[in-house]
């Protein structure tokens, strides 16, 4: 990884299926009908099921994981909820790198995170630190 | 999923205070397709206005209490399954390989905070009528809200690995009254504190819930 601020890591695109969603909802015990029960989206305002929060959080995770490398570790994510992401809609999550510091033998490395819809929309964005160690 | 739930609530002597003052800020909402809270004060708006008093009233009672649960035993099948549904599927192979050399399975770093709850229930029945269980929707039992996540806030100490025992302590932080362009709405702060059975720290998150008043008279949330 050739990390020094400014530098943009790859996007991970993601769309999330109607199924995709129900089986996040499954593994992770979450009932809220919000996200897989269309009718009921509906009636809440929602053109579609929702995507889960936590959902955004693993794409960042994964985000800057991928871009770090082998061996790279994340010591901290944090993100907020800008607007709301819905299945079948292509999401983009994009990092960029903000800070790096040494930390013995590697570095720590900041990242700024912004998870973006089709249409343009900033669904999601954010901050992520991860240690890397010295190859 | 996981099994063995022990819970309790103490009290940390913190006294409560009110959190819920007047209108402090504005902030973006999810779209919101109910009738808009603009014009003359209607019975709508005074019903919202009540009921995210009692959500405020009761999250007051609340700040201070501790929350403390054994959640259970982490297991491959419950990582691999997790890494699966993201559309990890690289992961999954990985660990079962792990599994079968007997090395350790560290879990994702997102798998324990992405869990919403580790409890066997509740049964439906029990559920709102959003299918929300009620300790996931804290200071809302009976009321006519709707409810949507903040954010987090994750800060990742130690590994998880399969077979470690997980505990966790959940307490509320805060609450506040805002104003957006929907509305009036409630941020609930809670924090989790997830510990392996001695006690090392293994992970701590942050998040926010926002509760929202129900205009729609439609009976969802009720």
């Amino acid at each position: 990884m050739a990390a020094e601020p400014g530098t943009v890591c790859p996007p991970i695109e993601y769309t999330p299926t109607h199924l995709a969603l129900f089986r996040f909802s499954a593994v992770t015990w979450n009932s809220h009908r919000i996200h897989f029960d269309q009718a009921h989206a509906r009636a809440e305002g929602f053109p579609d099921v929702v995507v889960q929060s936590t959902l955004h959080g693993e794409m960042f995770a994964r985000t800057v994981l991928s871009f770090a490398g082998p061996g790279a570790v994340l010591r901290r994510v944090e993100w907020r909820n800008r607007a709301t992401a819905f299945a079948g809609v292509p999401l983009t999550f994009s990092g960029r790198v903000t800070a790096v510091t040494d930390d013995g033998d590697g570095h720590l490395v900041e990242f700024d995170l912004t998870g973006t819809a089709a249409d343009g929309t900033v669904c999601a964005t954010g901050t992520a630190e991860v240690r890397v160690p010295s190859r | 999923m996981l099994g063995g739930r022990v819970l309790t609530t103490v009290r940390t002597g913190r006294p409560a205070t009110n959190r819920c003052g007047p209108v402090s800020r504005t902030i973006a909402l999810p779209p919101r397709a109910r009738r808009g809270n603009v014009g003359p004060v209607t019975k709508d708006d005074e019903r919202n206005a009540d009921t995210l008093d009692e959500v405020c009233a009761r999250a007051e009672s609340l700040v201070g209490a501790v929350e403390r649960e054994r959640l259970g035993e982490v297991t491959v099948r419950d990582v691999c399954r997790y890494a699966v549904a993201v559309g990890d599927d690289e992961y999954a192979a990985s660990a079962r390989a792990d599994e079968a050399a007997g090395r350790p399975v560290v879990a994702p770093p997102m798998f324990l905070t992405g869990i919403l709850s580790w409890a066997d229930g509740p049964p439906e029945g029990e559920l709102r009528p959003d299918g929300l269980a009620a300790r996931e929707s804290p200071c809302t039992a009976g009321l006519p809200v709707r409810q949507v996540h903040g954010g987090q806030a994750v800060r990742l100490l130690a590994p998880v690995t399969a077979g470690t025992v997980v505990h966790a302590e959940r307490r509320l932080t805060s609450a506040s009254r805002k104003h957006g362009k929907a509305g009036d709405f409630v941020v609930l702060a809670l924090r989790t504190d997830y510990t392996d059975a001695a006690g090392t720290p293994l992970v701590v998150m942050d998040e926010s819930v926002i509760v929202l008043g129900d205009d729609s008279g439609d009976g969802h949330g009720g």
